[in-house]
């Protein structure tokens, strides 16, 4: 096996061929997980790679709120923050 | 005295629905409320999901809510 090949983060599948023969498939590692981008907190999303993401359907691929980048909380922030200043007026 | 009573507009600050107007129109327990407005079905919701305003409203109709808060208020605070 190639040096590179042996890092954890690549699966190993054994396979027998059709001449009966044991190979090693290696699977692509899995992306590394979505952060928010205001507090930097992990995001619980679908941890595939972009061309399998494509093949799912749109809802599956990001959560249907308004801010659909920062995590929940940070969305509650800045929803709070426009609310806030509608109250002033 | 609490602020969330029947009549009261609120903000949602949560989910599909949040930054959009709706009023509070019966409450269920000390957690949930069923809330309403023009671009928020009705259905039960958290207190803590919600953001009240120093307004409230007669509640006569279905219609007649979503006519007001449209008229007074508009459909949310992101458009």
């Amino acid at each position: 096996m190639r040096r590179a090949l042996r890092s954890t983060k690549i699966k190993k599948i054994v396979k027998r061929t059709p001449s009966n023969r044991l190979t090693i498939h290696f699977r692509k590692p899995a992306p590394d997980y979505a952060h928010c981008g205001v507090c930097g907190k992990k995001i619980v999303r679908a941890r595939l790679r972009p061309s399998e993401i494509r093949k799912l359907p749109k809802v599956q691929r990001r959560p249907e709120r308004p801010f659909p980048e920062p995590c929940p909380k940070c969305m509650r922030e800045k929803i709070k923050e426009l609310f806030r200043a509608v109250i002033k007026i | 005295m609490s602020l969330i009573e029947p009549g009261r507009v609120c903000i949602k600050t949560a989910g599909r629905e949040a930054g959009k107007y709706c009023v509070v129109l019966e409450v269920v327990d000390k957690n949930f409320v069923i809330v309403q407005g023009p671009k928020v079905r009705k259905r039960r919701c958290n207190i803590a999901h919600l953001e009240p305003l120093p307004e409230k409203i007669d509640l006569k109709s279905v219609e007649y809510i979503n006519r007001i808060i449209l008229e007074k208020f508009g459909e949310g605070v992101i458009e």
